[in-house]
């Protein structure tokens, strides 16, 4: 399996554009990041690296002036594993970087993941289980584990760690909350609240307006029919938001309900039926 | 298979059989330079080939060597949009076994049969949010707390930003199903949701 | 409240009619609106040219649609840990060599190797970075 790709590079690059490749090569080998690198590193190994890519990347140069199309594959292929090789000896640093950054984004994660647990446990009065709270107690144990692997530079440990820790707890968050079915009901704190809801209600429908419909709209006909609705219900948008200015919420969300019913009138002339 | 499953299942094979017949309708239109439809191109008869679909340079002489679409599609199960394909069927029916774990093909995913139920104002059907057709994919970090709060009701969402790209939009509008699927989504008829 | 109920039972009118609303978008979508002529490109495909242009070699094309047949979404957004947006990762060659990003699975043993170039750098020059056929994020 390993070695079926390569393959692919040797039978048939002849038919990989090998030309085209000569020019990405030397990109590769003189302007990329990881080029600019090498110069940086002061590596000697890998500066020979590169300096034995140089090479090879003539070599193929040559070859292709000659046409012998098997010759600059295999000395592509040379340059590209060389430059290849004196990449990896200054790799380190994107490596440890990319490390890090995983093992932040997972610790974040984790941190809201536990505190879902500890909520749901104790929320959960009928069957209250002591070894839900050892989970909770061994995922903090666990994090602080990785978290000295962490601060030690040993970014493989504290990333094993940190995931044993994450998988535990959500085996524990799986049997709490599996085959539970929970529902967000339609509840507005305040009025206030409620008229914020019929604010992104009404954005909604315009927004289906001017993206989806947006070419029935362009039609003179359809379009001209389409504004009076959409024209009533700005209208009554602006109306709504003065109400709501002056603290009416009341009358703001009535007000912002007939706009949005307005919106829908539009829709549906455009023949389109969506629920109210 | 439960009731919902059913009834989406049968709704997109409709779809499909409509799109099919349409599909058809263009064949036959071929050289024919009144066809009934002009522009309408169906799902089926899109032109799909890598060589046309003006982001890859026709000129590179690997792209041969790609896959096209159109042939790793064709025994995957329809759908209305975005890839034109039911991940959720494809996945269910064992068509595609995508791995869980890219250094260990042998680990599987350990899901979570967790609904949420988001209520929705007017004859507006609500939303279910299954966990399980989620955390066969994604891993719970994916979601938790980047884009939501573990906490019920803790995230107010609408669908201007969904449309947007934000919340359920961050992957419902470039990789999993669209938008435009409203009814895979609102799938609570508001008679059976009240409680 | 905890149990499942039998939510999705009778098929409701509104359900109906969504059912075919979603349909009439979808076509709408076709007949030319936003997926337009210009994006042809599959849903999901990703072309990634933070610095290609700039290195004047052909910009990156990553199909999703291959990729989410063979690996969960998790091994790369979570595992090997590519955010969620186009180009977001900044990933360069240096990187890929390494065996960060691409780089963790096209090593010559999970897939084939980098030296394949053309397989990757197979965009169109001036193709700008950004996840194609998203609905709203469509090419202005
Ligand atoms: C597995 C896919 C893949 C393969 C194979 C690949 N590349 Fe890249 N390459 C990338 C990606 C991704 C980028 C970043 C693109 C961007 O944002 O512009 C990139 C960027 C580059 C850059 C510019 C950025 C930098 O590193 O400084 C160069 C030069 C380059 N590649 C050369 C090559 C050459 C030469 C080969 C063949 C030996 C090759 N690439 C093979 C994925 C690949
Ligand atoms: C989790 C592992 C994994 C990662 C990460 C990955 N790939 Fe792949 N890729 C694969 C496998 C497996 C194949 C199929 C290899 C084969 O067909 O032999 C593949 C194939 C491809 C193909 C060819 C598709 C075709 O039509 O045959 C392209 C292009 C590609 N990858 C680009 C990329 C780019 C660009 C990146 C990084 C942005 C990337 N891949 C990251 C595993 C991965
Ligand atoms: C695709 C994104 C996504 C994934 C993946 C995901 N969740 Fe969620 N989760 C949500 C959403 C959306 C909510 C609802 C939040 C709200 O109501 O505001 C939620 C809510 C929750 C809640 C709160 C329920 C309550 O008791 O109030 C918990 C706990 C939870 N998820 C745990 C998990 C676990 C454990 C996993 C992994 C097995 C997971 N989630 C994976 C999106 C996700
Ligand atoms: C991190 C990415 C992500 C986010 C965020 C996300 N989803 Fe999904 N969702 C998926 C994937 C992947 C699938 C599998 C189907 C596909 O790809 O088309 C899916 C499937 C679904 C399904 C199953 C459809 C069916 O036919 O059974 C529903 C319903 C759904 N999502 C609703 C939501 C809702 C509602 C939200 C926001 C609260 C949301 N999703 C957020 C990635 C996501
Ligand atoms: C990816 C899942 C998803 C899809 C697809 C979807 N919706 Fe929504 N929709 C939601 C969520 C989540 C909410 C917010 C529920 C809440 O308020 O908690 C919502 C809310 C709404 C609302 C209430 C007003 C608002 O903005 O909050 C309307 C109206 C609506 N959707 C219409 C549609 C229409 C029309 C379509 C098809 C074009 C559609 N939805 C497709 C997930 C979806
Ligand atoms: C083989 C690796 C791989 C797999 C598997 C994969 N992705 Fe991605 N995804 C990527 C890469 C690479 C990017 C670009 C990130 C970057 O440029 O840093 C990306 C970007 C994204 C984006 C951002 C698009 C935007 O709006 O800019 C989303 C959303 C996304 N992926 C969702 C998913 C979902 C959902 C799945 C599973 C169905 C999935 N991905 C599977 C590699 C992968």
């Amino acid at each position: 399996m390993a070695d079926e790709p390569r393959r692919i590079i040797t039978a048939d690059a002849s038919k990989l554009g090998v030309g085209q490749n000569i020019g990405f090569v030397e990109k590769l080998i003189h302007e990329s990041a990881a080029a600019k690198q090498i110069l940086k590193s002061d590596n000697p190994e890998a500066r020979a690296f590169q300096e034995k890519a140089i090479m090879h990347l003539d070599e193929a140069r040559a070859a292709e002036k000659q046409g012998n199309a098997e010759a600059v594959a295999k000395a592509l292929n040379k340059a590209k594993l060389a430059i290849f090789m004196g990449m990896r000896l200054v790799g380190g640093k994107v490596v440890k970087d990319k490390k890090q950054e995983n093992y932040n984004k997972k610790r974040h994660s984790l941190e809201s993941l536990l505190a879902a647990h500890k909520r749901i446990r104790k929320e959960n009065e009928s069957g209250q289980d002591s070894r839900d709270a050892e989970v909770e107690t061994h995922t903090q144990k666990r994090m602080q584990e990785a978290q000295a692997y962490y601060d030690k530079g040993e970014l493989i440990k504290a990333g094993d760690v940190l995931n044993n820790a994450y998988l535990s707890l959500k085996l524990s968050l799986v049997k709490l909350r599996d085959g539970k079915t929970l529902v967000r009901s339609l509840h507005f704190e305040t009025r206030e609240d409620e008229y914020r809801y019929e604010l992104r209600r009404n954005d909604t429908h315009n927004m289906l307006i001017n993206t989806v419909l947006k070419k029935k709209r362009e039609d003179p006909r359809l379009g001209k029919l389409m504004d009076i609705p959409l024209k009533e219900a700005d209208k009554l948008r602006t109306e709504a938001e003065q109400q709501a200015g002056s603290e009416n919420y009341e009358a703001a969300i009535k007000t912002l309900e007939e706009s949005t019913k307005h919106i829908i009138r539009a829709i549906r002339m455009a023949g389109i039926f969506i629920p109210g | 298979m439960n009731k919902r499953q059913i009834t989406i299942t049968s709704l997109t094979l409709f779809a499909v059989a409509l799109t099919a017949l349409m599909g058809v309708g263009v064949v036959n239109a071929a050289g024919n330079p009144n066809p009934f439809n002009r522009l309408f191109v169906p799902p089926k008869e899109r032109d799909t080939a890598l060589k046309n679909d003006k982001i890859h340079d026709p000129s590179v002489p690997g792209l041969k060597l790609l896959q096209q679409p159109k042939e790793a599609f064709a025994p995957l199960p329809g759908s209305i949009g975005g890839n034109y394909i039911n991940w959720v069927q494809a996945l269910n029916k064992g068509l595609i076994k995508p791995h869980f774990d890219h250094l260990d093909a042998s680990k599987e995913a350990l899901s979570m049969d967790l609904v949420i139920v988001m209520e929705v104002k007017g004859s507006m059907p609500n939303v279910a949010f299954p966990h399980k057709e989620h955390t066969v994919w994604l891993e719970c970090t994916n979601c938790h707390d980047s884009i939501f709060k573990p906490l019920k009701g803790a995230n107010p969402m609408s669908m201007a930003e969904i449309m947007l790209g934000q919340k359920c939009g961050v992957c419902h509008g470039s990789v999993a199903f669209p938008v435009t699927e409203c009814r895979r989504c609102h799938t609570e008829s508001k008679k059976t949701a009240k409680k | 409240m905890s149990s499942r109920s039998p939510r999705f039972g009778v098929l409701h009118q509104s359900n109906i009619t969504m059912f075919f609303f979603s349909l009439a978008l979808s076509f709408m979508l076709l007949a030319g609106g936003l997926f337009g002529s210009e994006a042809r490109a599959e849903y999901g495909d990703i072309v990634l040219n933070n610095y290609s242009d700039k290195n004047g070699i052909r910009p990156v094309i990553f199909p999703h649609w291959f990729h989410r047949m063979r690996y969960a979404c998790k091994s790369c957004h979570s595992d090997i840990g590519f955010p969620f947006k186009a180009g977001g990762s900044k990933v360069n060659m240096l990187n890929i060599i390494s065996g960060e990003y691409c780089g963790a699975c096209h090593n010559g043993q999970i897939a084939w190797s980098v030296e394949n170039c053309d397989l990757c750098h197979s965009a169109l020059p001036n193709t700008p970075t950004q996840v194609h056929n998203s609905v709203l994020r469509a090419p202005k």
